[in-house]
C-alpha cells in the first residue's frame, strides 16, 4: 500500500478524523467509481443511486476493511456488488428476464442522456452490453479501467485463470458482434 | 544515421574560440601520482585481507564453514519469469490477437456525469452520513446476545446448521460438502430466515466480502441464494468454522437455542 493510502486508512480508522477523511476518499475515488458503476447501469440516475450506496457502504463498513486490500480494490468490490444487485433487484421487481433487462440498458444507451460517443463507440456499447453482467464487468475493468487480473480477482472474488478465460471468451463475442452488426 | 554521428564532424574552424581554447582541462595531479598508486592499491587490499584473516581467526567455526549460496529457485525460475510478468502485467494490446476490430476502435470514456455532479457530490455523501456512525465489528457471541430474538435465533440456527451438516456427515473431507444437497441447505436457510450478516460473521469476513455487502435486511431467496451458494468456498467454510467456533461461542449460542 502506498504511503497515501496508508496515512488516509488511519485516518479513516480513527474515530476523531474520520469523516474529515472519508470525505477525502470521495472525492479521491467518487470518479473512477461512478464510471465503473455507469459502464454497468447505464443510465445516470441509477449511476448515482448505486455510488450513493456504494459510498455509505463504505462508510458503514469501514471497521470492515482489511488493510491487506488496497482501498481502492475494496470500494470497488463494493461499488461491483452494488451495481450487480441493483440489476437484480430490478429484474425481480419488474419480473424482467435477462433479455428485458439488456433492452433496457440498450434504451438508456440509445436515449443518450450523457453520454457522448462517435458510432463505432457507441455500437461497441451496445456490443458490451450483450455480454452477461459479471462478464460485463470483467471486460469494463479490464479494458477501460486496464486493471491487473489478480486486481479483478480480488474485487470479484473469481480465480484468475478464469478471468482471462472470461475476458478472453467477452473480447471474442464483442468482436463476432462488431463484425457482424 | 545514428544520433551521436551528427555532431561527430563538427567544424572546429567554424568556432574560433573554442579552438582557442584547446582540448585541455584545468585539473591536475600531485606529482608521481600515477607511478605510487598501483602500489597504494596493493597496499590497501593486502591490509583489507590481513584484517580479514584475523577477524575469521576469531571465529574458526564460522570461517571452517564452506561459503556456499543455500538458496535455490525452482528450475527455470529465472527463464520464465519475464514470460510471467507479462502475463500479469500487461493490459495493452492482448484484444489485438483475438479482437482486430476491437483494438481499432479508440478507448474512449462515452458516458459524461451532469455538469457541477462531482463537485457536489461529498457534499451530499456528507450530508446523509451526518449522525450515523460506522458499524461497529462485534464477535458473533455479542452478535448474538444483542441481536434481536428472531435474528439471534436464525444466527445460532446457521451456526448449528452448519456444524450439523459435519457431524453428521459420514467423512469430514471437504470434498463432502459438495455432496450435501442444495435444496437441503437452502430449504433450512429459507425457512429459519436467515441474516446473511449474521452468516457472513460465521463465515469470517475474508471470504465472504460479496456476501456481506448485500445489505443487512437483505432477504435471502431466489437468485440471492443461488449466488451465496455458488460463493461459498466449502473448503474456508470447514476451516473457519473450526477456527471460530471456540467453546465460549458455542456456549452463548446454546444458551439462546
Amino acid at each position: 500500500m502506498i504511503a497515501a493510502e496508508t496515512e488516509l486508512v488511519e485516518k479513516l480508522k480513527d474515530p476523531r478524523s474520520r469523516s474529515q477523511a472519508f470525505d477525502q476518499l470521495v472525492r479521491q475515488y467518487q470518479r473512477m467509481l461512478y464510471f465503473h458503476i455507469r459502464r454497468m447501469v447505464i443510465d445516470h440516475d441509477d449511476a448515482d443511486d448505486v455510488l450513493q450506496n456504494t459510498l455509505l457502504k463504505a462508510w458503514k463498513y469501514i471497521d470492515r476493511f482489511r488493510a491487506e486490500s488496497a482501498l481502492k480494490t475494496w470500494l470497488y468490490r463494493i461499488a461491483t456488488n452494488e451495481a450487480l444487485s441493483f440489476l437484480n433487484k430490478r429484474k425481480k421487481q419488474q419480473s424482467e428476464s435477462v433479455s428485458d433487462i439488456q433492452n433496457d440498458l440498450r434504451h438508456s444507451l440509445e436515449q443518450g442522456r450523457y453520454i457522448d460517443g462517435d458510432e463505432i463507440q457507441m455500437k461497441l456499447q451496445r456490443a458490451i452490453l450483450q455480454l452477461p453482467e459479471r462478464q460485463r464487468a470483467v471486460f469494463n475493468l479490464r479494458y477501460f479501467d486496464e486493471m491487473k487480473y489478480d486486481e479483478i480477482a480480488e474485487i470479484l472474488g473469481v480465480s484468475v485463470g478464469s478471468l482471462k478465460a472470461s475476458y478472453h471468451h467477452a473480447v471474442k463475442k464483442i468482436e463476432k458482434y462488431l463484425s457482424e452488426a | 544515421m545514428k544520433e551521436f554521428e551528427k555532431y561527430s564532424d563538427v567544424d572546429l574552424n567554424k568556432t574560433p574560440k573554442l579552438k582557442a581554447a584547446g582540448k585541455r582541462h584545468p585539473f591536475q595531479v600531485p606529482e608521481g601520482y600515477f607511478e605510487q598508486l598501483p602500489q597504494r592499491i596493493r597496499l590497501r587490499i593486502a591490509a583489507e585481507n590481513e584484517d580479514e584473516a584475523s577477524l575469521m581467526e576469531q571465529a574458526p567455526i564460522l570461517s571452517s564453514i564452506e561459503k556456499k549460496e543455500v538458496f535455490e529457485v525452482p528450475e527455470g525460475y529465472f527463464s520464465e519469469l519475464p514470460q510471467r510478468l507479462m502475463s500479469t502485467e500487461e493490459v495493452a494490446g492482448e484484444e489485438e490477437e483475438t479482437g482486430p476490430i476491437l483494438s481499432g476502435i479508440e478507448k474512449a470514456n462515452v458516458f459524461r456525469a451532469p455538469e457541477g455532479y462531482f463537485e457536489q457530490l461529498p457534499a451530499t455523501i456528507s450530508a446523509k452520513l451526518a449522525g450515523e456512525p460506522p458499524a461497529r465489528i462485534r464477535p458473533l457471541w455479542q452478535r448474538v446476545r444483542r441481536l434481536p430474538a428472531a435474528y439471534a435465533l436464525s444466527a445460532a440456527a446457521v451456526v448449528l446448521l452448519l456444524l450439523g451438516l459435519f457431524w453428521f456427515l459420514p467423512s469430514r473431507q471437504h470434498a463432502d460438502w459438495e455432496q450435501i444437497p442444495t435444496e437441503e441447505l437452502l430449504s433450512v436457510i429459507e425457512t429459519e430466515d436467515v441474516d446473511i450478516y449474521a452468516l457472513a460473521e460465521v463465515l469470517g469476513p475474508e471470504g465472504l466480502n460479496n456476501i456481506e455487502l448485500y445489505g443487512p435486511d437483505a432477504s435471502l431467496d431466489g437468485e440471492d441464494l443461488d449466488a451465496l451458494i455458488d460463493e461459498l468456498d466449502w473448503e474456508m467454510v470447514e476451516d473457519e468454522l473450526l477456527l471460530q467456533l471456540e467453546a465460549e461461542d458455542l456456549e452463548h449460542i446454546n444458551l439462546h437455542e
